[in-house]
């Protein structure tokens, strides 16, 4: 009797391993077929929103990019020469320029896998076509963060800057230490 | 002896024979090996991701903004409050063009896609119609 329970427990729980690990089983029938019949339009709405982004990752990666070549880097190395203490600034623009690269490579990623996307026919294989919208969503949420991440140090380095402004020249004092 | 001797000397003619076909056939391999490599780079050095000139972009290319407003600035010279004022607002400037939240993961949500809406393509061509 107790081997009899034991050998359906294990049967039971066999079979509801194999179940979950049936890819199929995540989606009903119900839900596949709402794929198919919805196909084009979603395919039509990630069309636009891969044309978008592609416009927002040049026209923001061209503002990135002009702060920290034009900008910040300029700023860094007359303060250098100028032989004050800038070093604060320095490391935020060292982590922003490690930031902006990881924004690089993470946008790559992001457009290959929406890409790959586009790609699949969801009229035929709307169970592939679902699974691929998740690690696109997961990786447009890593692109979201490194942005995130970018815009807070370009604050950061515009509060470094305005600590700078007010230690190099105080209100009762006009003219900075080495300006004579 | 003679023999391997009699066959390189026929590979030989035949190389002679047929040098320009040989060439044309070089000439597509290297072109080949040439355009593959340049493909890996364009796709895996980011490039790729920043041209809109790919299909599919036609629509949203006239909207990249041309940046044409000198915004360097001086990498050398005195710091003085003036230079600091003028970096300040060309910095601002800067700010002011960043989208803040761009790329929000939430666009690809089920429901944004409407994905597992009741309302079907075929459906909505109708109410459009």
């Amino acid at each position: 009797m107790k081997r009899a329970f034991f050998v359906f427990i294990v049967i039971t729980l066999t079979t509801c391993q194999t179940v979950s690990a049936d890819p199929i089983s995540s989606l009903t029938d119900d839900q596949l077929s709402q794929i198919k019949q919805n196909c084009s339009r979603v395919k039509t709405t990630l069309a636009r929103i891969h044309a978008n982004d592609g416009l927002l990752r040049v026209n923001q990666g061209q503002q990135y990019e002009t702060i920290t070549t034009k900008l910040m880097a300029p700023l860094n190395s007359r303060i250098a020469l100028n032989q004050l203490d800038g070093v604060d600034m320095v490391k935020t623009t060292v982590d922003y320029n490690t930031q902006l690269s990881k924004f690089r490579d993470e946008y790559r990623l992001y457009e290959e896998k929406l890409s790959n996307l586009l790609h699949i026919d969801c009229s035929n294989e709307p169970y592939n076509f679902y699974e691929s919208i998740k690690p696109t969503r997961k990786q447009r949420a890593r692109v979201a963060a490194s942005v995130t991440k970018l815009n807070q140090l370009i604050d950061q380095y515009k509060s470094q800057l305005d600590t700078f402004y007010s230690k190099t020249f105080p209100t009762h004092k006009e003219s900075p230490s080495n300006e004579q | 002896m003679n023999n391997s001797k009699r066959r390189i000397i026929n590979i030989y003619n035949t190389w002679r024979q047929n040098q320009f076909l040989i060439m044309i056939v070089s000439v597509i391999i290297v072109a080949c090996t040439s355009v593959a490599i340049a493909m890996d780079i364009y796709n895996t050095s980011g490039a790729a991701q920043v041209d809109l000139s790919r299909p599919g972009f036609k629509e949203v290319r006239k909207q990249a903004n041309r940046d044409t407003t000198p915004t360097s600035y001086q990498s050398d010279g005195k710091i003085t409050k003036q230079s600091l004022d003028e970096f300040k607002k060309l910095y601002q400037d800067r700010q002011k063009k960043i989208t803040q939240s761009s790329f929000d993961p939430s666009v690809l949500s089920d429901e944004s896609l409407q994905i597992f809406s009741n309302n079907s393509d075929t459906t909505n061509n109708e109410s459009t119609e």
